[in-house]
Order: C-alpha cells, then sequence, then structure tokens
C-alpha cells in the first residue's frame, strides 16, 4: 500500500504554504499590537498590555457595535438559510428554463459588493427611489418615508439588502448538497411509500446537514463582519443606530489613526467569531457521530 | 465647458506646444509620482503634460484615485504608514495636513513657501494647511459651503436673498406653503457633511468648537442656539424633507436641481451642475449667496478644498517641490478653473478681467471664499468630528435632547484632549 | 392547475430576486435628468445608451479593468480549486495527523477582519516586490479563497461513498490519480459551487484591490467603478451601466460552465 502519511504532507503543502506565507503573518501582527497603544497620528507606540481591552470593554460604543452586529447576524443568517433552502430546492426540480434561472438566481451574489449598496441607498431614497415610488403609487402612504432616518427602519433596510444580496450564496452551496444526495435513496423512499414531506425530512435533511451547517459557519463568519452595506447605507447612523463592529474598526484604524485599537477591535470580533464557530463545529461534529 | 476667451485660449495652445516639441527620453531623468483624486474633466493630465514640457528632466507619473475622499484616505494612510517612498507628491483633504504632520509624514515647507508668497492666497485655505504655526501644504483648489436660492421665485415675491437664518427659514416656509416644494434642503446624514453643515450654524452664533487654549466650548450658549435653529429646520418649521437626515452631497443636490426645493447648502460643484440641461431643470433660475448668519453679515462658511503636500518618505524632495509650485501657479490655476472647474486658491484669479468674463460667478464666489473658515486644525480632528457626528445625528433624529448632544460631546471632547495630552506628555 | 401555480411560483421568485437588479438597468438606461426627476418614472422615457458608452470613454481604461479582474479573479479561483480539492481530499481521506488544527488554522485566517490585515499584507507584499502585479493580489485572494475552498470541498469528499476510491486504490491507482479520475467528477456540483463563490468573492473584493494596485493600468473592475464618482457627484447612470456591464458576462459564465458540469459530470458519473 501507498504511504499516505507522505502524500497527505505533500497533498496539504502548497495550502498551507499561502496561507502562511501570506495571512498568518498579519494576523499575529494584528494579534501583537492589540496590546500596544500605538497612534500614529501621535507618534506613540508603547506596551499597554490590556489596556485596550478594558478601554474597549467599559466602552459603551463598542458594546452597541456589539448589539447591532449580532443583530444583524442573527436575523439575517435565519432569513437567509430559510429562503436560501426553499430557492434551492425550487431550483433542483426539473423544469424548462433551468439553467437560465439557476444562473439568474447569482445575480445578486454577482453584483459588485460596493455597488449592491449603492444601488439599496438609491432604492431606499425618499425622493428618487423605487421603494417610496412603488409604496406611493399603491397607496401605503402619502407623504415619502425616509427609511435610513430612524434607527429600525434603518436596521430594516440594512437586514434587507443584506438578504437580498446573500441568499443565492446559501442557495448554490445547498443546491449542491442536493445535487449530490444519490437519486436512488428517494426512488427507494418512493417504494417504501414515504410521502414527500417524509422524504424530505428523512433523507434530505439528514443528507443536507453538514452542507447546511458550513453555509451557516461561513455565512456567520461573514455576516459578523458586515461592512460595506452598512457604511453605504447609513455610514453607522442615524445616530450611531446601525453601527457595527468592523466600521467601528474601520474609523478607529484608518479614520482616527488608532492602530493598537483598531486592532484590539479586531481581535475582539476575531474571538467572537471564533465562540460563534465552536458552537456551529460542536453541532457539526456531534451531527457527524 | 466652451472657452470663447482669446488670452486662456492661446495660453492653452502654447502649453500645448510645449507638449508636443517634448518628446525623447533622458537617462537621467527623475521620476515623481502624484497621487491625486479622479478628475472627470481631464484638466488634470493636460496640466501634467505641460509641466513635463517645461522640465525636462523630471518625469511625473500620476496616481488617479477613486474620488470619495475615504477611498483616497485609506490607500495614503496605508502608504504614509509603511514610510514608503513610492509616491512623492500627495494631494490631500484640508482637514488632513494636522493629522499628517503630527504623525511626521509630510515635509514642512517655510523655507520654500514664503509667508510673502502665502499671502497671495485666500487667508482660509492657508490657515487649513498650518499646524504648530508652521505651513505643510500648498492650497491647490478650494470649496466652500454656500446657499444656492431660486432667484425665480424670490424675484416673483419680491423678496432678497436671505441673510439671516431667520430670513431663510420665513422665505424657504413661504415657497414651500405657495409652490408645495420643499423649502431648504442641505447635509444631515452622519458623515462629515453632517459637521460642515453644523460648524456653519454655530460659527455665525459666534461660537466655537475648540477655543485658543484647546478647550471645547459647545456646552455653551452659541452651540445650543445653532443646534437649536439647526433643529427647528428640521422638526419644528418643517422647512426640509425628512429625508434630509439621510442626505450627503448628492441628494440634496438632486433634490434642488430637479426643481423640489426653493434654497440649498451645498458646495460650489453643484453650480456648474444647476446650469447643465441635461440635469437640470432650473437652469438660469439659479442665484448664488453667502450662507446666512444670526443677525446680517454674520454668516459663516466652512472650508473645503484640496492642497498639495509632499511626502517626508519621497526621495525626490527638490523636484516634488517643483511640480507643486507650478501646479499651484498663478497660469496653471487659472487653466484649471476654466478647464477643470476647479476653484482657484489665489486671490489675484478672482480678480482678473478675462476670468470674470468668461465665469461671472466668480465675483459671487469669492465673496463666500474670502470668509471661509477651516475646522479645528489639530491631529485629532477626525475623532473630534466623529464625536460630533454621531452626538448631533442622535440629537437631530430625536434620539437625545438638544443639551444633552452638546453636554455629551463637551465632555467626550474634553476627555479625548486630555488623553492626548498624557500620552503627548509621556 | 399545479402547472399555473409553478409558474406563477417561478415568476415570484425570479421578480424577488431581480427586481432590484431590473432597477438598476432601468436607472443606467435613463437620462441625467430623468433619474432625479419627480415623480419617478418606472421605464425610461426613451432609451439612453450614452451611459454605456460613458463608462469605456471618461478617461480609466475600463476594459483593461475588466482583463484585470479576469486574470486575477481566475487564477485565484483556479488556485484555490487545485490546492483546495488536493488538501480538503487529504484531510477528508488520507489520514493527516493534526487534521483539526490544520481546519482551525484555515477557519482563524479566514475569520479574521481583513480591515485589520491591510497594512501588514501591504508590507508582505512590497517585500517580495508584489504591489501593482496581478500576481500579487491573485496570491492574497487565494489566501483568503482557500479556507472556504478546503472546509467546502473537504466536507463534499467525505460526502462522497467511499467504496469506489478504495477498490481503485487496491487497484493500484496513486491517490492522485484517484482524485483526478473518481473524486473529482463526482464531486462536480461541490467543485463548481466553490469556483463561483471564490471567484464572485475576487471579482467583488475592493479594500486590497484599491491599496495593492494603485497603478492606473493594474486596477481591477470594482475599483474602476468607483473612479466615476467626483469628489461629491455620483454619476448614477454610469455606475449603474458600468455595474450591469459587469454582471452580465459573469452570468453568461456561469450559464455555460453550469451546463457543462453539473449536467455532464454528475449525470454521467454517478450512474
Amino acid at each position: 500500500m501507498f504511504n499516505f502519511r507522505k502524500y497527505s504532507f505533500w497533498f496539504c503543502f502548497p495550502s498551507l504554504l499561502i496561507i502562511a506565507g501570506i495571512a498568518l503573518y498579519p494576523v499575529l501582527h494584528s494579534f501583537l499590537l492589540s496590546f500596544f497603544k500605538f497612534n500614529l497620528h501621535e507618534n506613540v507606540i508603547r506596551f499597554n498590555g490590556l489596556g485596550n481591552y478594558k478601554d474597549l470593554l467599559i466602552d459603551t460604543r463598542t458594546r452597541e457595535a456589539f448589539y447591532h452586529t449580532f443583530l444583524f447576524t442573527i436575523s439575517s443568517v435565519s432569513i437567509e438559510l430559510v429562503l436560501g433552502l426553499l430557492l434551492a430546492l425550487f431550483l433542483q426540480r426539473k423544469f424548462i428554463g433551468r439553467g437560465l434561472t439557476r444562473a439568474f438566481s447569482l445575480v445578486p451574489w454577482a453584483v459588485p459588493t460596493v455597488v449592491a449598496a449603492l444601488l439599496w441607498r438609491w432604492i431606499f431614497n425618499d425622493r428618487f427611489g423605487l421603494l417610496n415610488e412603488l409604496l406611493f403609487r399603491f397607496e401605503f402612504i402619502d407623504t415619502p418615508v425616509a427609511f435610513l432616518s430612524s434607527s429600525w427602519l434603518a436596521r430594516l433596510s440594512v437586514i434587507i439588502a443584506e438578504v437580498w444580496k446573500t441568499t443565492p450564496f446559501i442557495a448554490l452551496l445547498l443546491l449542491a448538497g442536493l445535487e449530490m444526495i444519490p437519486q436512488e435513496l428517494y426512488e427507494s423512499g418512493k417504494i417504501d411509500g414515504a410521502n414527500a414531506w417524509q422524504r424530505f425530512s428523512n433523507i434530505t435533511l439528514p443528507l443536507l446537514k453538514p452542507v447546511i451547517l458550513i453555509s451557516l459557519l461561513f455565512r456567520t463568519m461573514d455576516a459578523l463582519r458586515i461592512f460595506d452595506t452598512v457604511y453605504v447605507l447609513t455610514g453607522g447612523g442615524p445616530g450611531n443606530a446601525t453601527e457595527t463592529l468592523s466600521l467601528y474598526t474601520y474609523k478607529t484604524m484608518f479614520s482616527h489613526l488608532q492602530i493598537g485599537l483598531g486592532s484590539t477591535l479586531a481581535v475582539l470580533t476575531f474571538l467572537t467569531v471564533t465562540f460563534v464557530s465552536a458552537i456551529y463545529l460542536l453541532i457539526l461534529k456531534r451531527s457527524a457521530n | 465647458m466652451i472657452c470663447r476667451n482669446k488670452l486662456l485660449n492661446n495660453m492653452f495652445f502654447i502649453l500645448l506646444i510645449f507638449i508636443v516639441s517634448c518628446s525623447k527620453k533622458d537617462p537621467s531623468k527623475v521620476t515623481i509620482t502624484w497621487a491625486v483624486g479622479k478628475d472627470a474633466t481631464g484638466a488634470q493630465n493636460k496640466l501634467v503634460d505641460a509641466f513635463l514640457a517645461q522640465n525636462r528632466n523630471i518625469n511625473v507619473r500620476v496616481i488617479e484615485m477613486p474620488g470619495s475622499a475615504s477611498s483616497q484616505r485609506d490607500s495614503y494612510v496605508t502608504y504614509l504608514a509603511a514610510k514608503d517612498p513610492f509616491i512623492d507628491v500627495y494631494s490631500i483633504d484640508i482637514i488632513w495636513p494636522a493629522e499628517f504632520a503630527a504623525s511626521g509624514w509630510i515635509l514642512e515647507l517655510d523655507k520654500l513657501f514664503s509667508a510673502k508668497e502665502q499671502d497671495k492666497f485666500l487667508p482660509g485655505p492657508i490657515e487649513g494647511c498650518k499646524y504648530k504655526g508652521k505651513i505643510y501644504a500648498v492650497p491647490w483648489f478650494t470649496d466652500a459651503g454656500m446657499l444656492y436660492y431660486r432667484k425665480d421665485l424670490l424675484e416673483k415675491a419680491k423678496l432678497a436673498p436671505p441673510e439671516t437664518w431667520t430670513e431663510l427659514i420665513k422665505q424657504a416656509g413661504m415657497c414651500q406653503r405657495k409652490y408645495k416644494i420643499n423649502g431648504f434642503v442641505f447635509q444631515a446624514q452622519q458623515y462629515e457633511g453632517l459637521v460642515c453643515n453644523f460648524l456653519e450654524y454655530l460659527w455665525s452664533y459666534g461660537g466655537e468648537v475648540l477655543d485658543s487654549n484647546n478647550k471645547p466650548q459647545l456646552n455653551t450658549p452659541p452651540a445650543k442656539q445653532a443646534l437649536k435653529t439647526l433643529y427647528d429646520i428640521i422638526h419644528t418649521y418643517k422647512i426640509t424633507p425628512e429625508g434630509v437626515l439621510t442626505y450627503q452631497e448628492e441628494e440634496s443636490r438632486q433634490v434642488f436641481t430637479s426643481g423640489q426645493a426653493a434654497f440649498l447648502r451645498n458646495w460650489p460643484y453643484a453650480w456648474a451642475l444647476g446650469q447643465d440641461e441635461t440635469v437640470s431643470k432650473v437652469t438660469g433660475l439659479i442665484g448664488i449667496a453667502p450662507l446666512p448668519g444670526k443677525t446680517k453679515g454674520q454668516g459663516a462658511s466652512c472650508l473645503g478644498g484640496w492642497n498639495l503636500a509632499i511626502s517626508r518618505f519621497s526621495k525626490h524632495p527638490k523636484e516634488a517641490w517643483k511640480f507643486v509650485e507650478f501646479m499651484t501657479s498663478p497660469e496653471v490655476q487659472m487653466i484649471y478653473a476654466v478647464k477643470g472647474g476647479r476653484l482657484p486658491t489665489r486671490k489675484s484669479i478672482y480678480q482678473d478681467k478675462d476670468i470674470l468674463d468668461f465665469a461671472p460667478h466668480y465675483r459671487d464666489f469669492y465673496k463666500v471664499f474670502v470668509n471661509a473658515r477651516p475646522r479645528p486644525r489639530t491631529p485629532l480632528y477626525s475623532q473630534i468630528s466623529d464625536i460630533l457626528q454621531i452626538e448631533l445625528h442622535k440629537a437631530l433624529t430625536n434620539q437625545q435632547s438638544i443639551d444633552d448632544a452638546l453636554e455629551n460631546s463637551n465632555r467626550k471632547i474634553n476627555t479625548l484632549l486630555k488623553i492626548s495630552q498624557q500620552s503627548f506628555e509621556k | 392547475m399545479k402547472k399555473v401555480i409553478f409558474v406563477l411560483l417561478l415568476i415570484l421568485v425570479i421578480f424577488l430576486l431581480l427586481w432590484p437588479f431590473a432597477w438598476q438597468i432601468i436607472t443606467s438606461l435613463k437620462t441625467p435628468g430623468e433619474i432625479s426627476s419627480f415623480p419617478v418614472t418606472l421605464l425610461p422615457k426613451r432609451l439612453y445608451f450614452e451611459n454605456y458608452a460613458k463608462v469605456f470613454n471618461s478617461g480609466p481604461p475600463f476594459h483593461l479593468y475588466i482583463v484585470n479582474s479576469c486574470i486575477i479573479a481566475g487564477g485565484a479561483t483556479l488556485l484555490c480549486i487545485v490546492f483546495g480539492s488536493l488538501c480538503g481530499y487529504a484531510l477528508a481521506r488520507l489520514k493527516v495527523r493534526g487534521t483539526n488544527y490544520i481546519l482551525a488554522l484555515f477557519l482563524g485566517v479566514a475569520m479574521f477582519p481583513q480591515v485589520a490585515v491591510l497594512s501588514p499584507l501591504f508590507l508582505i507584499l512590497r517585500k517580495i516586490g508584489l504591489l501593482n502585479t496581478h500576481l500579487g493580489l491573485m496570491l492574497v485572494y487565494t489566501a483568503f479563497g482557500l479556507p472556504l475552498s478546503v472546509w467546502l470541498l473537504m466536507n463534499f469528499f467525505k460526502e462522497l461513498p467511499n467504496e469506489i476510491e478504495e477498490s481503485a486504490l487496491i487497484d493500484g491507482c496513486s491517490p492522485l490519480g484517484v482524485l483526478y479520475r473518481i473524486v473529482l467528477p463526482l464531486a462536480g456540483p461541490g467543485i463548481f459551487a466553490c469556483a463561483i463563490l471564490v471567484f464572485i468573492f475576487c471579482w467583488n473584493e475592493f479594500l486590497f484591490a484599491l491599496v495593492f494596485n494603485t497603478s492606473m493600468n493594474m486596477r481591477t473592475v470594482t475599483v474602476g467603478i468607483t473612479l466615476f464618482p467626483g469628489l461629491y457627484e455620483i454619476p448614477w447612470g454610469t455606475i449603474f451601466s458600468a455595474a450591469t456591464l459587469v454582471t452580465l458576462p459573469l452570468i453568461l459564465l456561469i450559464l455555460i460552465c453550469q451546463r457543462r458540469i453539473i449536467s455532464g459530470l454528475t449525470e454521467g458519473g454517478i450512474k
């Protein structure tokens, strides 16, 4: 037989090399800087221990950023999962024009992120926006609504834009998972007299579970770092009611030039993401056993 | 834009000849790199060609950045924090010189840019380029907040453009009732533009963000009056659309040029768009005036604009200075104004007969520019602005009272200044 | 009856997915005056293609940016799929010491906020002289696309029935041969999905592209689009035209690839 060990090393080697060469150093570098007071505009760099962490954790702004980030993540990812699963099941059926529909269903994901956010800003515009125009034409409203000017409407707008943009991501992965379930299983299920719902809950769902968890894992990791949508739509407003962790990190690093504090924020985000992923992984492992 | 003026045309022609006559490459050439925001008119590149024609031993590489200030800043900060020598000349926003100077990123220019020469420029931009009494950049083009109004509507009502906030509120309210359009639009999203707008109210009431001892002055009566006026315009008199709280420059400009508002506070860029028939429904109906004040003649305008600075890490500061000198020279500024629509920073150009023939509205612009004030000049400006953006927007969206907003801003800015004072001392 | 309901459902799904994009195209076909006119027109009064012309003749070489993006995103996707399937296969099937650590490492890299790694990455690329090159961005995107690829592919490989591979190994096929001849064809849909996701991630990335490739000819499309707005002015028509222009080829590409891969490989492979 083969020496698997030798093979496995060389199989993993290129990926590890690229990760180690490109991405590992910057990550470790940020970790290190998170323990420093490092402000470019004050020419200050000195060791600060856990000072940055302490400052941030007692800061209400950080807490609010955490709250908004979780709010956006939980609501958008759960809606996306439901819609994505429905979409994937729909797209798996055989019908004329399926290929075209599948390709089109990826459109929202394919629109450049920078433009998608601008597009939604334009749609939500109180005067020239499509949404106001439609609501007005169908007589739901008689004066324009400024969607981005009140806290909850603005948050809702961010979630809508985010769901539209990323549902295809989940749908595509789930579709791929569905495609890889052997048809024989369904046929034997049919022979055993299982109805559609039973086939779905006994065959599809269990077999799809690992893909669901992985797409959830990566979507959650992404959603916890939501940036462009918020930055372009509201800039964090109204009255900072939509500022997320990554937006705060960005402002701290590039606008305030506080590299140390920004790195700490990044590490905090990282730790949060790690924590959430660990929970997913635990579920994944349990489901595998 | 068509330039009918002989003199200007000739000048441009001469420059073009220079470009054509310059072609051969020289091995001893020094290459400098200039990072600058995108200019849709292409005038920037032509000016560079003209420079190349005059300076055979220098080559200029232009790096066009996205127009938005934040995109430019992201790149510049990365380059400068890495002490990268690649870019020699940066074009920087008027609120950056203090920060970049304090970070040790840009060269001090006092020896090259004498006080006598500085006097030839508009006072606001020069102030904005100074940090701790030394000058760090040369003003390249300027920008300032001004009031656009519908000439036709005011003429019908036999009114002169408003000089006080009270007048503005009255006139805007009248137009709103009579013509079923919005009275007044400006920028009040949570972003830098909101601070610019607020400062114009604050200054006109005689207030200030920082006093001469660097103490925040936001819990004072003028500040309260200023924010109260701004709040009342939106919520009490309701002469704005509610959406003004989500507007940046373009959104407010679109409402005005589509004929949906009587007054607009914006930067000079809106003028050209307002006269462009493919964009605007109110061509020829727009007037410009300085912003109103608490009382007549007390209006203040927030200064914008861009400046040329030389990187501390540049390997060719001499050549870089030559380039900066050329780009800010009277002739070039004149051409840039005509061909690129950018507003000159040299006072003399606003008195130039040819320019005034070409662009009579410069007379009105000048009235605004000479009184325009730079935002607080401190390396901590972006943090101060961030505090103001959040607190003010909370007040304007009814999430906290006016008094709380100002009290909070004052306290937070005070803490910020104290902390940085400590770290400077250490 | 069932058919009618299905068609209606189909229309509804397509509408929900596409209306913002449709609005983007509609806006891109309006004149600047009509874009900001009130009341809003739901369809352009007359088709105005000037916005599309402006994308290519307003200065920056936009066609070049499309080429750059294709090279960079295509290259990174290829690297991600090749390296990712090798690594994913090893982790799924071959016994690798410390599998969990490797997976955690990948996740860790993918989890870190990208704003924070911008400056150190800049230093690395400068050191190895890859600023303003296709290869530099390609490597960066590969590094950030690999975690997803490895995890996904590993998972898809695990789902495949093990028997065929084992018998092939016993017949004397090398692991590389098994991966290439048996596993990859079977995992077609998974690989395709993964490739699309990585490609679009690279195609849409903005911040790294903005800072690392500053030279005029090395920009990518996303940065190219942000070159249209001025300091304050936002030319909605041109921006939306450009966005439409860069999205449509992507859809076409997906359409062509998916015919090939999904129907060709799976249906032939499994049976």
